[in-house]
């Protein structure tokens, strides 16, 4: 860590005049950024870059840093409104926050996703600061085989997902899975279910079909159900109704905030992967779990804490080893390396008034996500009650815009529809998307790491059992998959000796 | 087995489902060993579980309980399949024009489309108000804010 002079000496580049301008600048157009689908981070700090050529190295990271953060709440805001996710990892923040937007607890789950998403930037900031270096070298024993458990490990929450339709669930897994699978083939070269079609050779784009399933998908039901977004009348637009209700789950934070800040420290991970597994893990700890789904707050407040300190923990191997830790990340690193901020164990004293500058930047904004997201919340909540024939457009367009921006791409169009129409039969029939949504995100991670961890091994599947990490999580990959159908058998067990032994002791 | 068990909507769906994964692991069959071993993972798992679900479904109907459990619905859900059907077309129509005539068609298509056999026609002032500003700050937005070219469509465009 650098000296105090060189802190201060960030801290005091950070809070001049033009410096709050452009971190105010940049943080309104994150927002913008994150909440248009498709138009992510990487794209948005890649758009203001010529911009930024003729400033002081500071000033250009502050500017980059707002797109990076305010990004992540912008996608919140479309998920949890319009059910339309402005980012990847927005995908999991909608599960639960447009289940409580259509029962008129639009305002709180806003609430809850300024407040989360703060207090996880925050913390997140602070484990970065003091420890990047620390996490960097510990992130490094996950190889392949390791992230090949991790993925099972989280995968294994379908198996509690699914519990009470577990025939649905499965089919809705399988077919994450399989479309996790379209596409070239990275170790054979195959290509794999892209049915001769161009657009498939690079695998089916999330964002785009995310889009389908979530937001074309409610645009067809909103048309047939003739109606506004939120079913009741607003409530609980209270100021701090979000923000109350984010701290009465003090575990869902705690677990949620290790999960994003761990899953950013491995490099090449990804905010989506963090959001989905925090969401995942909460729903393996609760002990009713059909209530994820359905406008949980739980749901949202994980979703956001582990997407958040998960932008934090992607830039401690960005920074420390100048490894990106997601696709934003490496946008941010390859800006940093145009201004001669090179990363390395060195970059906190030798650029330590740059870097200590973007800490602070990163504060105050997350600040302001806090402020702004509790003070509009309720402003911003009252477009579900916009009119039917105005709304369902809007969501419309903007989804097929959306998809269009990504590629240039009419095709996708097409595609985020056709993933529109599967979404909405899937609704309608009662599969649940959490594991189709699930298995698209981890599916890659999971393939990939096995096929690496097996070329390292030389075919012998005994790589899975060599590390110390890879016994504990083929354990708890286990316990996670039978626990939820051997629990109850184990729990009715005890149960019937303490009914015929009540007094244990005697 | 009888009519009314093969027009159930969630029969129709599984057996869909079941068709497009016993074509894919047909398909699967052509690819290397190393490329096809986990696509074909998945497809045993789910082509067993749909099967299990329809001999379940068709020969031990009483077991049905055990592998599903039926989802309260909401109140107020009911919809019309007329309008499902006018809500595609919704959809697809401005897509269809945006293809042949541009984006700039795309946008007020979407609200016109919509409202004119969705909306309630005695509103359509202030549906023609906000369909101009949507359309001119989208145009603004994308193409001169973050420099995406939108979509000429292929009749218009003679260049």
């Amino acid at each position: 860590m650098a000296s105090w002079d060189i802190i201060l000496q960030g801290i005091e580049s950070a809070v001049t005049l033009q410096n709050l301008f452009f971190l105010a600048l940049s943080f309104f157009l994150g927002v913008i950024v994150g909440i248009l689908p498709g138009i992510g981070p990487a794209a948005g700090m890649v758009l203001i870059l010529p911009f930024s050529f003729n400033m002081d190295r500071t000033s250009a990271m502050i500017l980059m840093s707002g797109v990076y953060l305010a990004s992540n709440y912008g996608g919140s805001i479309a998920a949890i409104l319009v059910n339309a996710p402005g980012e990847a990892a927005s995908a999991a923040t909608l599960l639960d926050g447009y289940p409580m937007t259509r029962r008129g607890r639009g305002a709180e789950a806003l609430g809850i996703s300024a407040t989360a998403g703060a207090l996880g930037g925050i913390l997140g900031l602070v484990v970065l600061v003091f420890t990047a270096p620390l996490l960097a070298s510990w992130a490094l024993r996950f190889g392949p085989p390791e992230n090949c458990l991790l993925a099972l490990f989280a995968l294994s929450v379908i198996a509690a997902i699914v519990k009470r339709n577990p025939i649905k669930g499965i089919v809705s897994a399988c077919i994450g899975l399989i479309l996790s699978t379209v596409g070239v083939d990275l170790i054979s070269g195959d290509s794999r279910f892209t049915l001769g079609i161009e657009q498939f050779q690079d695998g089916i784009p999330f964002i785009q079909a995310m889009v389908g399933i979530f937001a074309i998908s409610q645009v067809i039901i909103l048309a047939e159900e003739n109606r506004a977004i939120s079913k009741v009348e607003l409530a609980g637009s209270g100021l701090l109704a979000g923000f109350k209700t984010t701290f009465k789950y003090p575990l869902t934070l705690i677990r949620s905030f290790i999960i994003g800040i761990w899953i950013g420290a491995l490099p090449a991970a990804g905010r989506s992967t963090a959001s989905f597994m925090a969401y995942a893990e909460e729903i393996r700890a609760a002990k009713d779990k059909s209530q994820f789904g359905k406008g949980n707050p739980i749901g949202v407040i994980a979703s956001e804490m582990g997407n958040n300190a998960c932008a934090m923990g992607d830039l401690i191997p960005t920074l420390s080893l100048g490894i990106p830790g997601s696709v934003g990340a490496a946008v941010f690193l390859g800006i940093m390396i145009i201004f001669g901020v090179v990363p390395g164990y060195k970059v906190f004293i030798d650029h330590g008034k740059t870097i200590y500058g973007l800490f602070t930047a990163f504060f105050i904004e997350n600040v302001l996500i806090l402020v702004l997201g509790l003070t509009y919340a309720k402003y911003l909540a009252k477009i579900t009650m916009v009119r039917n024939d105005i709304i369902v457009p809007f969501i419309l367009i903007f989804s097929l815009l959306g998809s269009y921006s990504i590629r240039y791409s009419f095709f996708d169009l097409l595609l985020t529809s056709c993933f529109g129409l599967l979404g909405y039969f899937m609704n309608k029939y009662g599969y649940t998307p959490v594991p189709l949504v699930l298995a698209m995100v981890l599916g890659p991670m999971l393939e990939k790491n096995f096929q690496r961890s097996l070329i390292i091994g030389e075919g012998s599947y005994t790589i899975f059992f060599q590390s110390g990490i890879s016994r504990v999580l083929v354990a708890l990959s286990v316990v996670s998959l039978l626990y939820p159908y051997i629990g109850p058998v184990f729990q009715r067990l005890r149960r019937r000796e303490r009914i015929h032994n009540p007094n244990p002791e005697k | 087995m009888s009519m009314q068990k093969l027009k159930n909507p969630i029969f129709l769906f599984n057996a869909l489902v079941l068709l497009v994964l016993v074509s894919l692991a047909v398909m699967a069959n052509q690819y290397s060993e190393e490329a096809r071993a986990f696509p074909n993972f998945v497809l045993t798992i789910g082509i067993g579980v749909i099967t299990l679900w329809m001999l379940i479904y068709f020969f031990f109907p009483s077991f049905m309980s055990f592998i599903e459990v039926q989802e309260e619905k909401e109140e107020n859900t009911s919809g019309s399949s007329l309008r499902f059907y006018q809500g595609l077309l919704c959809i697809g129509f401005p897509i269809l024009v945006g293809y042949l005539c541009g984006f700039i068609f795309l946008v007020p298509l979407a609200f016109l489309s919509y409202s004119l056999s969705l909306g309630d026609k005695k509103k359509l002032l202030s549906l023609a108000i906000v369909m101009a500003v949507t359309t001119i700050l989208l145009f603004i937005g994308f193409d001169y804010i973050l420099h995406i070219p939108l979509r000429k469509g292929i009749l218009l465009d003679w260049g």
